[in-house]
């Protein structure tokens, strides 16, 4: 055994078996239903395989795409994020509220970013410095915002936005909508800092074993409260499309929109308990749940229906997620 | 059948994603018999036991209880055979009672309704409780009570379940000395009464106290069973990693010499566990701390590391006084601390090995500002250190979490290591690693000492603190209470200190 460990300095031969049917089912079998359910689309409806169509779904849900990240940076650092959707509603109300009286766009911006920071910090104190359980904390954080501006706006859409800001979500650049650029540009920055900075390291280990990043001199408080404030600026950001886009905020905006990132998370592999992830898998589930809501809503069904399919996808990349775990254990 | 023995297990063969851990296994175990099983790390002693208790299902082979086939599919098949596991981490709930946690499986229950039986479940537990000797009542809740204790329920509930055949892994591994006589006489009792058991350890010690037979696991295959009453620790150690080694413990570089300047002084710290610990580290040299379990010696260097708070005393590194120490900042001054438990403090058990190794010197990895991380210069660390210290893996993208224990051991221990540190603070550096590793390691530890880096060695195990260390202090109670050369040191003289702590 001894002379095994010295003579061993080289990667061992991994011993691989012929595929079963059941590893091709754990790990490609998201792909298998995500092409089946494709391909009913496409037969079922012309339109919908289309190059108009599909731009169209990009653009539509760029808003979503990018709220997902900032979810996706909390899902790694092991917490969870359940107030993004009425982060989105509560900076887009007060951004418009602004707008509508001062009509200046930057500033605006600047204070929309300053409150998901302020919110991030907030979610970040309960979960992490007092240290509540993620769900609850971000919750009660997400029900006292959305109260907030449901009780300023009593619940009318705040309009009259300056139209330079609408006129933006409706531009091109190289064939592309402004949305959908915004949003590539912010995949591409999750994943430069995810995957390409020592601050994305720190966020997978501080997710995978918090006692463990904390003896290696990590400051783990910090970097668990940074995600909650990446989430918070993504919020803000998707806020900034979603009003450009619609040409109003309202206090009812983005209702369940936390669930939707977090199934496009999971569909995209990370881990709902922390660690464990990747953006460009949640870009692909962002995607999908986009697409199939698509399909539906072109098929004529409502979205009660976009609601169990999203429901039923979820909990089969869950448990492709689970039986994989388990097998590695 | 042609076999007499209670338990006989045939052929047994089990493997993980194509990687044969168990090969072909055989053993047979009496009834009132204690037998023994050791094996390095990774040699298949869990898996085999985990076969055993219904955990995993093995692929091939059959087990034999008193003659007839048995099939385990699943724990509870394993408790209806009489099969009982008491696992090394203890598997309780600390919020119920302990009578709960004794009857759990089978609650007694009354009237049409099916309600448990209060009653009756506390007075059963109650005399489960008397038979291993435990001294406390059924309805205490669990989390009350110490670790030794918290096993004693265990074994309380496996007699409960009228265990026939019952599995010890490394039960001692947080039992003091007095405790684990204590466990022997139990075991010794089951014995006489025809139980069969299987007592899994590391420590040859335990194993030639109480063992009538042991049987030796290496690379998932049967090594050899012997007689312990015709069995050396020479021979075992020959068996475990298939050669004899001439040399388990390498040479220590000379002690430094009086006027050497100490790297480390620590005055007088106070919190909850310590009570007034002093000492200072000198440059070059290998300190050991010895002491019971609870005495302080972890705590202390938890405090020193920053990870404990302190309520008073001084702590200073190269003569620099440090007035609130964090783990960053004991990193900064060039302090690593390898902790007693990796799988809690000393891993990220679901990243790949690479990424562990680097993440205290990420900094130093990535460009300024940018933070982005020199990926050429990171995989080029990260093979020079599976190089430098012979990490057995299939690569440095293998996630940790399916490295054997030793193997662990040399990831974080290289990854202290790379932080190029003055003090490395090693707390039980070879728990749960087999003989093989620990050799390794013990050379690695004396190498970097060669080239100017001084040691804390925290251990249970004497052997190694009295072959590894220049100086030991005894801890107890908090403090400082005895120091030795290490010509001097005799593990009599270290427990007489540590006992007469105890009774001021």
């Amino acid at each position: 055994m001894l002379n095994n460990f010295v003579k061993s300095h080289k990667p061992l031969p991994v011993k691989r078996e012929s595929l079963s049917l059941q590893d091709i089912f754990l790990n490609y079998g998201l792909y298998i239903a995500i092409g089946i359910i494709f391909l009913c689309f496409s037969l079922l409806n012309d339109h919908f395989c289309t190059l108009n169509n599909m731009k169209n779904v990009v653009d539509q849900s760029s808003y979503y795409l990018v709220c997902a990240m900032g979810v996706t940076f909390v899902l790694i650092s092991g917490a969870n994020d359940m107030s993004v959707g009425a982060q989105v509603a509560f900076s887009s109300v007060i951004g418009a509220l602004y707008l509508q009286s001062f009509k200046n766009i930057p500033v605006s911006m600047g204070i929309m970013i300053a409150l998901g920071i302020l919110i991030g910090l907030v979610n970040g104190l309960f979960v992490v410095i007092i240290g509540l359980p993620p769900f609850i904390g971000t919750i009660s954080t997400g029900y006292v915002v959305r109260g907030i501006v449901a009780y300023t706006t009593q619940q009318f859409s705040v309009t009259g936005l300056p139209s330079k800001y609408t006129a933006f979500a409706w531009g091109e650049f190289l064939g592309l909508s402004n949305c959908t650029w915004v949003g590539i540009l912010i995949v591409l920055l999750s994943v430069y800092i995810l995957n390409f900075t020592s601050y994305g390291r720190k966020l997978y280990a501080c997710g995978g074993n918090r006692a463990a990043a904390n003896v290696m001199g990590i400051n783990t408080t910090a970097v668990k409260i940074s995600a909650y404030i990446i989430a918070g600026i993504t919020s803000a950001c998707s806020a900034m499309l979603l009003m450009s886009r619609q040409g109003m905020a309202n206090s009812g905006t983005g209702e369940l929109l936390h669930m939707d990132c977090i199934a496009a998370a999971v569909i995209g592999g990370t881990s709902l308990s922390g660690g464990h992830g990747n953006i460009l898998g949640t870009v692909v589930g962002v995607f999908f749940i986009s697409m199939v809501k698509s399909g539906l809503n072109a098929l004529g069904l409502n979205a009660f229906w976009q609601m169990v399919f999203t429901g039923g996808i979820l909990v089969f990349a869950a448990i492709l997620d689970s039986v994989k775990s388990r097998n590695n254990a | 059948m042609e076999n007499q023995a209670y338990l006989q297990i045939n052929n047994i063969c089990k493997s993980f994603f194509g990687v044969p851990i168990l090969k072909n296994v055989s053993i047979s175990i009496d009834a009132g018999e204690i037998h023994g099983l050791l094996g390095g790390n990774g040699a298949g002693k869990s898996t085999l036991m985990n076969v055993l208790g219904g955990i995993y299902t093995k692929d091939s082979g059959d087990i034999f209880i008193d003659g007839a086939k048995t099939n385990i599919r699943n724990a509870s098949d394993a408790e209806k055979a009489g099969i009982s596991f008491i696992h090394q981490e203890l598997k309780l709930f600390g919020l119920r009672s302990v009578a709960e946690n004794i009857e759990i499986s089978n609650l007694p229950t009354s009237g049409p309704f099916g309600f448990v039986d209060e009653k009756k479940k506390n007075s059963d537990a109650q005399k489960w409780l008397d038979m291993v000797g435990l001294n406390v009542k059924s309805k205490v809740r669990l989390g009350e009570l110490s670790i030794a204790q918290q096993q004693l329920v265990e074994i309380a509930k496996a007699l409960s379940l009228n265990a026939k055949i019952m599995i010890f892994d490394e039960p001692t591994s947080s039992l003091t000395a007095h405790e684990t006589q204590k466990l022997f006489e139990i075991i010794r009792g089951f014995k006489r009464e025809g139980r069969c058991i299987i007592y899994i350890s590391h420590k040859f010690d335990e194993i030639f106290q109480i063992c009538d037979r042991v049987t030796v696991l290496r690379n998932g295959e049967n090594a050899g069973t012997l007689d312990v009453k015709n069995a050396t620790s020479d021979e075992l150690i020959r068996m475990i990693i298939g050669r004899k080694l001439n040399q388990y413990f390498p040479e220590l570089p000379p002690a430094p010499g009086e006027n050497t300047p100490a790297v480390l002084e620590v005055k007088g710290l106070e919190n909850n566990r310590l009570n007034g610990m002093s000492f200072d580290l000198k440059k070059g040299e290998i300190l050991g701390l010895f002491g019971l379990v609870g005495a302080g010696k972890s705590e202390t260097v938890r405090a020193i590391f920053g990870i404990d708070k302190l309520s008073g005393g001084e702590i200073a590194v190269n003569g620099q006084k440090v007035k609130r120490m964090t783990p960053k900042r004991a990193m900064k001054l060039g302090l690593s601390f390898l902790t007693e438990n990796r799988r809690e403090e000393g891993l990220v058990m679901k990243l790949d090995i690479r990424h562990n190794l680097t993440i205290p010197i990420i900094s130093r990895l990535s460009v300024p500002v940018v933070k982005c991380v020199k990926l050429r210069e990171e995989s080029r660390t990260v093979d020079s250190a599976f190089a430098r210290f012979m990490i057995k893996a299939t690569g440095p993208k293998q996630r940790v979490s399916t490295l054997s224990g030793g193997n662990q051991q040399k990831v974080v221990l290289s990854k202290w290591i790379m932080t190029n540190p003055d003090v490395l603070i090693l707390d039980e550096p070879t728990r749960g690693v087999d003989v093989g590793a620990k050799a390794e390691i013990y050379q690695l530890i004396v190498e970097m000492v060669r080239e100017g880096l001084s040691v804390i060695i925290i251990s249970c195990e004497e052997d190694e603190i009295l072959e590894m260390c220049h100086r030991i202090l005894v801890v107890n109670e908090g403090r400082v209470v005895g120091s030795f050369a290490q010509k001097e040191a005799t593990t009599e003289k270290m427990l007489k200190l540590c006992m007469a702590g105890d009774e001021v």
